[in-house]
């Protein structure tokens, strides 16, 4: 596909570099961090409405979180080429992925930890009553222990509480780095503000509820259990959503009028971007479509009293609209700050291709293999019906 | 096996565990130069330093070409080096070929060569000599035929355009003494 080039930008810029599998990264880091922050909530703040979503929110975040590297990896190309980044770093200078590498494995470890200290007791009892695979895979994830004691449940509930804890700093890092990433690239000038991992942060916040909310409902419909969806539960979802939402808008919106106020360095350039290439994706999708009307019915779901099946349809709506605001925006600031020649007065134009090894295919398989993942958890680890409720 | 604690401590050192194995992987799998100078294999140096010469520079080529040198010295391609258009020395030398592929052939394989640098480009300099080399043609009045290398000597490309200019203007002259 020969790149539409408007104006003048120079040769080397004519094709942007980070493609569709870039998008895909920053898009499933956020998800991971905004169904952690549910479970956080429940965990560590004791939020009582969220408490029957909290272990769910958890493994979903953890389903998302095993995906994160591999459009990083697919686009990387050579694939042997990522640990010595890690192994390597260089501190004084560019191994800035590698940050993201260890930040990453810590979280990878807090939450698979956090994990298993909540099913540990469950998984205990599944391995007595389980047999073949299943009694293997949980003896290996109960690490060989059989405690059922009192006093080792409390330990359990101590440990999630500082999992969660430490989670929820690391779980920002991890995003606000995303943003850090891409804010710290001088010669892009629609990327280089500080706001960048403040903005990355809330709306990975908005996405990973919002993808909460929808894989939440749609599990209940497709295993005919809505009837065991609390409304309660829903509707701290649905104000959360706003919440996170209003200030990942706003703070997008804040830096874009602080920009356009102040007329920064080559804020010509953002300008003519944002009102020519990027018109239907930024100012039509992202802003008028996917950010103002989401706005409206979220605060109508939150401040007014609805109906639990309203609130059920509207509430899927609504954020099945924000998952796509995301999306739009991370391919708004991803391939947004490539299509701006560094000349300061040309565009470039990227459409990812259908079946290349970076294209929409892939990037599909990516999306769905979380679900998969899910599906395949969720047969070690149940999500809702806990056997111990009684007990505690 | 049941006590308490016991997940907990196993946990732990699975942690421990994980992070031992991943100081030994940087351990192990570290070259043995590594970060002798700085952030690369120490090594490196000496390797890239024993590889044979492939460039050798135009004071190379002038030991053994001096005439042609003479003549590119004072022209307008006196700052090019000589392999950009013969490709490297130290394939010559070897015998593997007796010189760079790519003016081998005269005519249309050299104009391409040429029209590299002096094909007619926007982001080019206005004051750097380009052309369409069709319109250059029909301009100079000559056959389409032609290739850069029929007018032009290519080590100093406007030889023979001063020599027609000063033929030209010393006709001039004569057919003003005639008048």
């Amino acid at each position: 596909m020969d790149a539409q080039v408007l104006n003048y930008v120079f040769p080397n810029d004519m094709h942007p570099h980070w493609t569709l599998m870039i998008v895909l990264y920053t898009y499933l880091t956020g998800l991971v961090e905004g169904a952690f922050i549910v479970s956080a909530l429940s965990y560590v703040f004791g939020f009582k409405s969220l408490q029957p979503i909290a272990r769910f929110s958890l493994v979903l975040a953890f389903s998302w979180l095993v995906v994160v590297t591999v459009p990083l990896i697919i686009h990387l190309g050579q694939p042997t080429r990522a640990p010595w980044m890690l192994l390597t770093p260089n501190y004084d200078g560019p191994s800035m992925m590698a940050g993201f590498g260890y930040i990453y494995l810590i979280y990878t470890l807090v939450i698979l930890f956090q994990i298993l200290f909540v099913y540990r007791y469950e998984m205990v009892l599944f391995k007595a009553t389980s047999s073949g695979i299943k009694h293997h895979i949980y003896s290996i994830l109960t690490l060989g222990t059989n405690d059922r004691s009192k006093e080792g449940r409390q330990i359990d509930t101590k440990v999630i509480w500082l999992f969660g804890a430490l989670g929820i700093p690391t779980a920002s890092l991890l995003h606000g780095y995303v943003g850090f990433i891409f804010g710290g690239v001088k010669a892009v000038e629609w990327w280089f503000t500080p706001l960048m991992p403040i903005v990355f942060s809330f709306s990975a916040a908005v996405s990973g509820i919002a993808g909460v909310i929808v894989t939440y409902i749609m599990i209940k419909l497709f295993t005919k259990r809505v009837y065991e969806i609390k409304t309660e539960t829903l509707k701290t979802l649905i104000k959360l959503l706003w919440t996170f939402f209003i200030f990942a808008f706003f703070f997008e919106m804040l830096e874009l009028g602080v920009h356009a106020y102040s007329v920064t360095e080559n804020w010509h350039h953002v300008k003519a971007a944002l009102e020519g290439p990027m018109q239907w994706s930024f100012w039509t999708m992202q802003i008028k479509v996917l950010s103002i009307i989401p706005f409206f019915i979220l605060m109508w779901l939150s401040l007014r009293t609805i109906g639990r099946i309203a609130l059920m349809f509207w509430g899927v709506v609504v954020s099945i609209m924000l998952l796509m605001q995301v999306f739009f925006m991370r391919w708004n600031v991803v391939v947004g700050g490539q299509i701006m020649g560094k000349s300061g007065r040309g565009f470039t134009e990227y459409f990812p291709e259908w079946f290349d090894k970076e294209g929409i295919l892939v990037a599909g398989l990516i999306l769905i293999a979380p679900i998969v993942i899910l599906w395949l958890l969720s047969k070690i680890f149940p999500f809702w019906e806990s056997t111990t409720e009684g007990e505690r | 096996m049941n006590s308490p604690y016991s997940f907990s401590t196993r946990l732990f050192l699975l942690f421990i565990a994980i992070l031992l194995l991943i100081y030994f992987a940087r351990i192990f799998s570290l070259p043995e130069s590594w970060g002798d100078y700085g952030y690369y294999r120490g090594d490196y140096i000496d390797e890239e330093a024993s590889k044979a010469m492939v460039y050798g520079g135009n004071d190379t080529c002038q030991s053994c070409h001096e005439e042609v040198y003479t003549i590119k010295k004072e022209g307008a391609h006196k700052k090019l080096s000589c392999e950009l258009c013969h490709g490297p020395v130290g394939e010559h030398v070897e015998g593997k070929r007796y010189i760079g592929e790519l003016s081998v052939e005269r005519g249309t394989k050299q104009t391409k060569m040429c029209l590299r640098c002096h094909q007619e480009v926007t982001g080019r300099p206005e004051t750097f000599p380009m052309v369409d080399a069709k319109q250059h043609l029909e301009d100079e009045k000559v056959d389409a035929s032609n290739a850069c290398g029929s007018c032009h000597t290519v080590h100093e490309p406007l030889e023979t355009m001063r020599y027609v200019k000063r033929l030209r203007t010393l006709r001039e002259g004569l057919d003003d003494d005639d008048e």
